[in-house]
């Protein structure tokens, strides 16, 4: 009966068997107990029956390598790693930053160009000698007014003016009665086909003959190189 | 006899304390004897390193839980070294995946043994190594396909070709035999 208890302890013990020992271990028999330290024993001292093999000299090193702490390599990695990090989230934070700067930089300068023109829009109005023409008043037609004024240039007003494809732009002329037309500043109307245009320069207004727009290319042209679709008499 | 147990009472000391150096006490030990235990159950080196190294790893991961008055280092580290070789090769084999039980659980057994006095599993080995010598051939081959080949004596008997009775008779003994060299309590 007692060699059951060696053959527990080897793991070679029938099922059953081994069942009956279990329900004695988890009842703490002592008997059970004491005989299954005894066969721990006999099983430890059993390993004695091999015959002895040297082990490779490099296993010693293996198994004490495989308990040595990580060397400080993994600690650099992920210190290098969390710098990289760090400094492409700056890189990234700083490009964003010079992007929305500049394109503050770029709405700034939009609004101040407005400011000014609309100042000398308004300073050019308040002027007693300003001529003022009204031309086209049929809805979905070009509509608005031109004033023009000696000293202070020309100032075009217009609505429901045509889309323009990406690559064209209006173009602004002043027809004088003799000679070839001279060009008065380029302009593209908001989506409302709306836009102001302000030329700042003195005019003749009695050689001036009339204001003429054209659809030219977007970086205008010297001459108009289309037929004017609006023309507004001055004189 | 005189008792070894020192050694492993200061290995245990030192793998409590987490101090590598005790698992390098503890291999230069029962290094030798845990790879030629694997190397002589699995019959493959490469396979006894890894078992090697998977051990002292489990020592180490378990060094806070030893008895150092009580010497059990030596037992337990022996124990724990057959019962992984023989569930390597069950695991390796798929004949064995249906049979009899794993031996995991008596991993356990092992590390809760409590001895009443001092004592060294090298001791027990040198006296387990004599003992057989004395055994008849049929004693030592039914001793050595439970011990190394992790066989039932069912299955031996098959492999023999004897009747269980007889084998089971073989096996008394021989565990006997065994027995009496180590706890010097005769049959």
């Amino acid at each position: 009966m007692d060699d059951l208890y060696d053959l527990y302890v080897l793991g070679v013990i029938e099922p059953d068997q081994a069942r009956e020992i279990d329900a004695h271990i988890v009842d703490q028999c002592d008997y059970c107990l004491q005989h299954l330290h005894d066969a721990v024993r006999v099983a430890a001292g059993m390993s004695g029956l091999a015959d002895q093999v040297k082990p490779p000299k490099a296993l010693r090193r293996r198994v004490l390598n495989s308990i040595a702490p990580q060397p400080s390599l993994s600690r650099w990695r992920f210190a290098v790693g969390g710098l990289l990090a760090a400094c492409v989230l700056l890189l990234s934070l700083l490009v964003w930053r010079l992007n929305v700067t500049q394109s503050l930089r770029d709405t700034v300068a939009q609004l101040t160009e407005e400011r000014n023109e609309l100042r000398s829009v308004v300073t050019l109005l308040s002027k007693p000698e300003t001529k003022a023409v009204q031309f086209g008043i049929a809805d979905n037609k070009p509509h608005g007014r031109v004033f023009v004024n000696a000293s202070g240039g020309v100032v075009f007003v217009g609505t429901d003016l045509p889309q323009l494809a990406s690559d064209k732009t209006l173009e602004l002329w002043v027809i004088p009665k003799t000679g070839t037309p001279q060009p008065a500043g380029l302009f593209r109307p908001n989506a409302s086909g709306d836009s102001v245009n302000v030329w700042s320069q003195p005019v003749d207004i009695a050689q001036v003959q009339a204001v003429a727009v054209t659809v030219e290319p977007k970086q205008g042209s010297a001459q108009p190189t289309t037929q004017p679709f609006l023309v507004v008499p001055i004189a | 006899m005189q008792k070894d147990t020192s050694a492993d009472g200061a290995i245990a000391d030192r793998l409590r304390g987490r101090d590598p150096e005790g698992l390098a006490m503890a291999y230069d030990r029962y290094g030798q004897m845990v790879y030629s235990l694997f190397v002589r159950v699995t019959r493959n080196e490469g396979v006894a390193e890894d078992l090697v190294q998977e051990l002292f790893l489990r020592v180490w991961n378990r060094a806070r839980d030893f008895d150092v008055a009580k010497g059990t280092f030596g037992v337990w580290i022996l124990s724990i070294a057959r019962n992984m070789a023989i569930d390597h090769m069950r695991s390796a084999q798929a004949r064995f995946q249906s049979r009899i039980r794993t031996i995991e659980p008596t991993d356990q057994l092992a590390f809760s043994y409590k001895p009443k006095e001092a004592e060294s599993a090298i001791d027990s080995a040198r006296a387990v190594k004599k003992a057989f010598s004395s055994l008849n051939p049929n004693q030592k081959k039914v001793l050595e396909l439970a011990y190394f080949e992790g066989f039932s004596q069912s299955e031996i008997a098959a492999q023999l070709q004897e009747p269980l009775g007889t084998v089971k008779s073989w096996m008394r003994s021989a565990i006997g035999k065994m027995r009496s060299a180590i706890t010097g309590v005769e049959e």
